[in-house]
């Protein structure tokens, strides 16, 4: 079961109070679950942008490329590994966060950035920095093992669609 | 898995819809879509191929109402049904809350619908599931051709593990949003609680 109970509140106040995005103009920051549940969303890009969607591409990308790269001999998912996809001045990059045990994923969407490089080692230093301040802060959520909701009736469930479908 | 974030009070869901190759797996999720009023779904995504079967997932996410006092979001993914994506199928079911499994009703596809039953056995297995530890339910899809089973044949051959069974004719919509409101309160009612 995913732990990080406190983890979209955490990450709320890393990036508006700790971590110093500056650097990263042009770009719509991303932190998703390894199922593409988002979990913070930055977005600066002009671009229509929809964060489940980019979630759940996420986690499928990163899932794929995952896959594929157990077909490297001798490799070991223990290293770290990054997903770049991109051109000389455009592109997603992604790197892994590793907090309590739980993955999750860290991605940037960029433009017209005259120094790639730069920014792609500014998100691992965020990340890297995101996994200490989760160390620091985080007070674990006590788990039950009772059920959030118990008898849901049918009518909640009509109501629960009723205003959705048109 | 499924997220219950207790900050913002918003609960997120995952549920796939498996099934053999053409049974209305997209189908499904393209009804639900048509019929979602524009504020509550968000873009509908395909990865397919050049005859538009699925090739990696279709993904919809669906914002319902709240209920006691949670907002919900269900993610709806497909699976693509042809045997050769069996690596797909593994990828896309990791995290699942909650599965509805798409059967084609035509006599001559249940061997198809045995082989993927069979995967779906499995490939929750490696993910340390069991069919009944999981919420599922059956449709028994395409129930308007005239060479369809009978649903109680397609139970005794397809649900050893009596889940919740429903008709469907997915292309007309009908048994769509009857399965989907079935399994999700079925996740619904699976969630544990956890106490921030």
């Amino acid at each position: 079961m995913f732990s990080l109970e406190n983890l979209p509140k955490l990450a709320h106040e890393f990036f508006s109070e700790v971590a110093d995005l500056s650097q990263l103009t042009n770009s719509s920051l991303f932190l998703c679950r390894s199922d593409g549940v988002p979990l913070y969303v930055r977005n600066e890009l002009n671009s229509e942008f929809d964060d489940a969607s980019v979630g759940a591409l996420l986690g499928g990308v990163w899932q794929a490329a995952r896959a594929m790269a157990s077909f490297i001999p001798n490799s070991s998912m223990e290293e770290e590994y990054r997903l770049s996809f991109d051109t000389s001045d455009k592109g997603i990059y992604i790197v892994p966060v590793s907090l309590d045990g739980e993955e999750v994923y860290l991605g940037l969407i960029y433009f017209n950035e005259v120094n790639p490089g730069m920014i792609k080692a500014k998100l691992r230093e965020i990340s890297w920095r995101l996994a200490e301040f989760w160390t620091m802060v985080n007070i674990k959520a006590e788990v039950q093992d009772s059920n959030l909701f118990n008898n849901i009736t049918d009518e909640e469930m009509d109501n629960l669609f009723a205003s959705t479908l048109q | 898995m499924s997220f219950v974030n207790y900050h913002s009070k918003e609960i997120n869901c995952k549920i796939v819809y498996y099934g053999p190759g053409l049974g209305g797996k997209t189908t499904n999720i393209q009804h639900v879509y048509q019929k979602t009023s524009g504020d509550s779904k968000g873009k509908i995504i395909s990865l397919n191929n050049e005859n538009e079967r699925t090739l990696f997932f279709d993904f919809l996410p669906l914002d319902l109402g709240e209920i006691r006092g949670f907002k919900t979001r269900f993610h709806l993914y497909t699976v693509p049904g042809q045997v050769f994506y069996e690596a797909s199928r593994k990828l896309i079911l990791r995290g699942v809350d909650g599965v509805v499994f798409v059967a084609d009703s035509q006599v001559e596809r249940l061997d198809a619908n045995i082989e993927s039953l069979k995967s779906l056995e499995s490939n929750l297995l490696e993910q340390g599931y069991d069919m009944s530890q999981i919420p599922i339910i059956m449709q028994w899809n395409k129930r308007d051709l005239p060479n369809v089973m009978s649903t109680e044949d397609l139970s005794e051959k397809l649900n050893k593990w009596n889940l919740q069974e429903f008709e469907g004719i997915a292309t007309q919509g009908n048994g769509v949003f009857e399965s989907l409101k079935h399994i999700s309160k079925l996740v619904l009612m699976n969630l544990k609680s956890g106490v921030e």
